[in-house]
């Protein structure tokens, strides 16, 4: 970080916003008392305040919630939320558990949120999670709420709740310091905007003066030209041939009849709210299981993958929906984490020449813009984008024929989201078929040729052309409309 | 209440145990019956389940002490060695005519001191406990008969102990010291919040810092309750010996006490488990071998068996469980 002043009032909103590595998670860190600063000061009312432990932050109101939300899964919601505080103890001092679990449930009901206290935490959705981690500030009086990134692995609506929540404990005189890489949430909920780029805050104005791409233009220090580039043509698709095509699919519980196609230079859009199926079907594909009914080809070939490893052979990669859980072992290095994804390529008498792997490597981190220090930088302490960047040039590697992408570009900034979906492009146009599942509407709209909504396990929806608009692809994921096929030029 | 407060893979495995236990006195009987009355065999039995509590304490002590540590996602490997300490520490009391109390005081304290100390070492030094108690395995045999062959006037390898009065706790007093034990840790576990900051401990260390908890007091008071209860359990298991012999005494008991508290379900890196299920677990494994004891000749096959038995129980629960959480995730 350089020297920041920034100061946030009660009642308000400031967004806080820049590319991965800008800084914004070094500031909350020095904000929230995990960090303590080389030099300069915080003041909390008024008040010079040293803030060495996470403890001291919320002894005076600061609450954070973190991207990644901490909490221990094996306990139950009620226990986590009063895990750093003294807990109602009846005779001799034994807890009293009918009391904790009522007061855990009045600092929900006060928060707007409804969850059942007894149950264990692990087993909440994403958006329950974070609902129960903002009741859980405010019950400990937090006048400041610093918000990172919460709404990275929601969906649109449960995003759309918890935007509506935000706003009315805004209302409520709470501070809040929100972090989001989605613009237009920050643009709608903030009062003023800070944007950090370099470890340096480079702006800061009402968010009535600012849009969404002179926010961009600041963040990156360039505007982006093509957010959602097409250098190929509609044409081409419909002459080339069928890659992958799925007929009847079905896995009791996850997803029933799903029928589509993929064809060569073609993206085509699967959209659906979480929940829906759609990765589950990506997974089946990829041969993480065996579907209970249907068939399937690749290649003109019928497909019936045993394993992922039978899919890599034939030319089919699956990105997962979470990086950092399917996709990443962060404590690798670079260089094994992108070789990994070719091993059998590199290797030769059954061993692996290290002198051709770290080449390889070279010309991977090169090739694919893989901004790190080296092969032998820990893969976990890169930026999200470049995390993903990497798990994309693991794959492209091996120059596979059909891609099954899972929210490619959840949780990275603007700058690397333009790159992958450049990366998306030209992929299609080099006569690669891409399947791209994501819960980013403008995304899954504007990248695809045509968009496939699912909606309770079943496809609702075949939108192209005109149709494909976010609107329709809204309304048929909430199972307002369906059987909708067409495409009206 | 009590199962209200675990998790399903816990009450899963308590089930089992449950059943596998009752299953395991079926078949004692069963082995009992060829070559007897259905009276007699019945009066087999009740002797058996008589000397279980006595002859099963010091394990079932150690694992729920263990089970403590593990909670927190640490573990504690020289338990057996701690014994061992514990036995050389009785030998020179009774050696200098010391008085029983004092000698099983000093049993305990040593051991328990041990584990207790693991503890602080772990929190000065900051590395992990699996390092430090894998030192302490080798290093306390060593300092157990260093202190026997300084501190036992003319030891020869083994100590012999005639005197009944010396063996009152692991003989008379065992069953009674391990109910109370036990119900103490399960009262403990039910309505006390340091057990829960464990479990939390294990299964979230960076939430629980994020929450203001200060994790090195809780690693801390967690080692000290394992040391109370591997101190009672090597007083027990130390007096219900008639030859201290240091250099083998609770040989692999570490490993005995580990398998049985994963056997009960507590996760071996932290966070989850239950000491009801700990002692459901060791008394699984007593009565396995006990009902090999009557099912086969051969020690080696034994010993063949109840590994087996163990890889069985816990994969197939792994397996149910693995299928479960698959099954969770998806949905």
């Amino acid at each position: 970080m350089q020297p920041t002043t920034l100061s946030v009032v009660p009642g308000e909103v400031l967004g806080l916003v820049g590319e991965n590595g800008a800084g914004k998670s070094t500031l909350i860190r020095l904000i929230s008392g995990v960090l303590r600063p080389d030099a300069g000061e915080l003041r909390w009312r008024g008040n010079r305040v040293v803030l060495d432990t996470p403890r001291r932050a919320i002894d005076l109101g600061i609450a954070t919630i973190h991207q990644e939300l901490e909490y221990c899964g094996h306990l139950s919601v009620a226990e986590n939320m009063m895990l750093g505080e003294t807990w109602p103890t009846g005779w001799g001092r034994w807890i009293d558990w009918p009391a904790l679990k009522e007061e855990a449930r009045s600092r929900l009901e006060r928060a707007g949120c409804d969850v059942a206290v007894d149950m264990e935490f692990s087993r909440l959705t994403a958006v329950e999670k974070q609902l129960v981690a903002i009741a859980t500030s405010l019950a400990r009086d937090a006048r400041l709420l610093i918000l990172d990134e919460p709404t990275a692995s929601l969906a649109a609506p449960d995003a759309r709740r918890l935007i509506e929540h935000l706003k009315t404990i805004r209302d409520s005189g709470v501070a809040i310091i929100y972090v989001s890489h989605r613009l237009d949430e920050v643009l709608e909920l903030s009062t003023r905007v800070a944007v950090l780029r370099d470890g340096e805050m480079v702006h800061l104005a009402d968010s009535g003066e600012l849009d969404g791409p002179g926010l961009v233009r600041e963040m990156i220090g360039r505007s982006l030209q093509h957010v959602f580039p097409r250098t190929r043509s509609r044409e081409d698709d419909e002459q080339a041939g069928v890659l992958l095509r799925v007929e009847g699919l079905a896995r009791e519980g996850l997803f029933t009849d799903v029928s589509l196609e993929v064809r060569a230079g073609e993206v085509v859009g699967l959209a659906g709210l979480v929940g829906a199926g759609r990765s589950e079907l990506a997974r089946a594909i990829y041969g993480l299981y065996r579907a209970d009914s249907g068939t399937m080809e690749l290649l003109d070939r019928p497909w019936s993958p045993r394993s992922p490893w039978e899919a890599l052979q034939a030319g089919l990669v699956y990105l997962p929906e979470e990086r950092k859980r399917h996709g990443l072992v962060a404590d690798h290095a670079v260089a094994p984490t992108l070789a990994i994804g070719i091993r059998d390529r590199l290797t030769r008498w059954g061993l692996i020449g290290r002198a051709q792997e770290r080449a390889r490597v070279a010309g991977m981190i090169s090739d694919y813009d893989i901004r790190c220090s080296g092969p032998d930088q820990i893969v976990g302490t890169l930026s999200g984008g470049n995390q993903q960047k990497a798990l994309l040039a693991r794959w492209l590697e091996r120059d596979p024929k059909v891609l099954l992408l899972d929210e490619p570009t959840r949780g990275v900034d603007v700058g690397a989201k333009a790159e992958i979906h450049s990366m998306i492009d030209r992929l299609a146009a080099a006569g690669h078929g891409v399947l791209l599942i994501s819960s980013d509407l403008p995304e899954v709209v504007g990248m695809s040729d045509r968009v496939l909504v699912m909606s309770r396990g079943t496809l609702v929806a075949d939108l192209s052309g005109e149709l494909q608009t976010e609107r329709e692809v809204l309304q048929a994921a909430a199972g307002l409309v369906s059987g909708i096929t067409g495409d009206f030029p | 209440m009590i199962l209200s407060r675990m998790t399903s893979p816990v009450r899963r495995r308590l089930f089992w145990l449950v059943a596998g236990n009752a299953t395991l006195l079926v078949v004692i009987f069963a082995c009992l019956l060829p070559g007897d009355t259905f009276a007699g065999a019945v009066s087999r039995l009740g002797t058996v389940l008589v000397d279980t509590p006595r002859n099963m304490a010091p394990e079932m002590l150690a694992a729920i002490g263990l089970t403590a540590i593990i909670w927190t996602g640490a573990i504690d490997l020289s338990i057996g060695s701690v014994v061992a300490v514990g036995g050389a520490v009785f030998a020179m009391g009774y050696s200098h005519e010391i008085s029983p109390v004092m000698c099983f005081a000093g049993c305990l304290l040593a051991a328990g001191g041990l584990v207790a100390s693991n503890g602080l070492l772990v929190r000065w030094l900051k590395i992990p406990a699996l390092i430090i108690t894998l030192a302490g395995l080798a290093a306390y045999r060593g300092v157990a008969l260093v202190l026997v062959n300084l501190g036992v006037p003319g030891f020869d390898g083994n100590l012999t102990v005639p005197e009944e009065i010396y063996r009152v706790p692991g003989r008379d007093w065992a069953g009674w010291i391990l109910v109370a034990a036990v119900g103490t840790a399960v009262v403990s576990e039910l309505f006390f919040r340091t057990p829960r900051l464990w479990l939390a401990h294990g299964s979230s260390s960076s939430a629980c810092r994020l929450h203001g908890l200060d994790l090195s007091r809780l690693s801390v008071t967690a080692f000290l309750f394992g040391g109370l209860y591997v101190g009672l359990g090597a007083m027990l298991y130390v007096s219900n010996q008639q030859t201290i012999d240091p250099a083998r005494m609770a040989l692999g008991f570490e490993l005995s006490v580990i398998a049985a508290v994963v056997l009960g379900g507590t996760n071996i890196f932290g966070g989850e488990g239950s000491f009801l299920g700990t002692v459901l677990g060791v008394l699984f494994l007593y009565l396995a071998r006990q009902t090999l004891v009557y099912a086969l000749d051969d020690v080696h096959a034994r010993q063949a068996f109840e590994g087996a038995l163990i890889l069985g129980v816990i994969g197939f629960d792994c397996v149910l469980h693995r299928v479960e959480h698959r099954m969770e995730e998806l949905k």
